[in-house]
């Protein structure tokens, strides 16, 4: 632990500002909360979406409600034949709808991920810190050795079990821990509880056994 | 008249509302089981809703 407590970090507020900040900033720019996890998702949903054959696209109004009628005979049953009138349209709202369908749908939040391994990257960098990205740390070593395969599959289990961590309880530490407990979400909080109780608990009891 | 709490930011709802022969969508899922919406689900959810999902849950052949 005096390792850890020694080693040079920067200021801790300015960590909590940064991402306070982002908090704020992420929302505001794209519309959507900030969640680590589900941008990964949604980078795996484009990665699926784009393995599935490509629909055609739609270029008019007319074009679209023709497969929406086509779509609702296939779920409801055929259409009367002499059926209502249209309600008076609204082309304005219609038209806007339609560009609402076609928005960009976030395809470039991913690289929310990139930028999240360069600021890692450079903030190791910056700090001048001697950089060992296999070792888990001297206590794992001096417990274990310093094996890179033991190594490599430790952190590859941990980041199974975290990715399914975070996928079965519907967020991580960001989207949980930052955005749903600022929110007030009271699952958030549960959440957050739950994982960090848990983690400081597990710590506690593998230094007390160490 | 209450109904699905997404229908304001719903690109789909505004053709379900003024096409009267679209008009099952809206009675079925916007203003009765909209908690059966698989739109509604993604939403609430908080993931992204592919713009071609119905609120049956299969999607539209067009757009993308």
């Amino acid at each position: 632990m005096n390792e850890l407590a020694s080693a040079p970090f920067w200021p801790f507020w300015l960590g909590g500002a940064a991402v306070a900040l982002l908090a704020v900033a992420f929302p505001l720019a794209t519309g959507r909360w900030l969640g680590v996890s589900s941008i990964f998702d949604s980078a795996l949903e484009l990665l699926r979406r784009r393995s599935a054959p490509e629909p055609p696209r739609v270029s008019s109004l007319s074009e679209l409600e023709q497969a929406m009628l086509a779509a609702t005979e296939e779920e409801f049953g055929p259409l009367p034949a002499d059926g209502e009138e249209a309600a008076p349209h609204d082309s304005h709202e219609l038209g806007r709808a339609l560009a609402g369908l076609r928005a960009p749908d976030g395809r470039a939040r991913p690289l929310f991920l990139v930028g999240m391994v360069i600021g890692g990257a450079l903030g190791t960098l910056a700090s001048g810190r001697e950089v060992q990205p296999w070792s888990l740390g001297r206590y794992f070593d001096e417990r274990f050795g310093p094996s890179l395969w033991l190594a490599a599959s430790v952190l590859l289990a941990a980041g199974v079990l975290i990715g399914l961590g975070t996928r079965i309880a519907g967020g991580c530490t960001s989207g949980h821990g930052v955005t749903g407990v600022a929110c007030g979400e009271r699952g958030s909080i549960l959440s957050t509880l739950s994982f960090w109780g848990t983690g400081v608990a597990m710590a506690w009891l593998l230094l007390e056994l160490t | 008249m209450t109904g699905c709490p997404h229908i304001e930011e719903c690109p789909l709802f505004p053709f379900f509302r003024f096409q009267a022969n679209l008009k099952t969508w809206k009675i079925r899922y916007c203003y009765g089981e909209f908690a059966q919406c698989a739109r509604y689900a993604l939403t609430e959810e908080g993931r992204e809703v592919p713009a071609q999902l119905l609120p049956s849950g299969k999607m539209l052949p067009v757009l993308r």
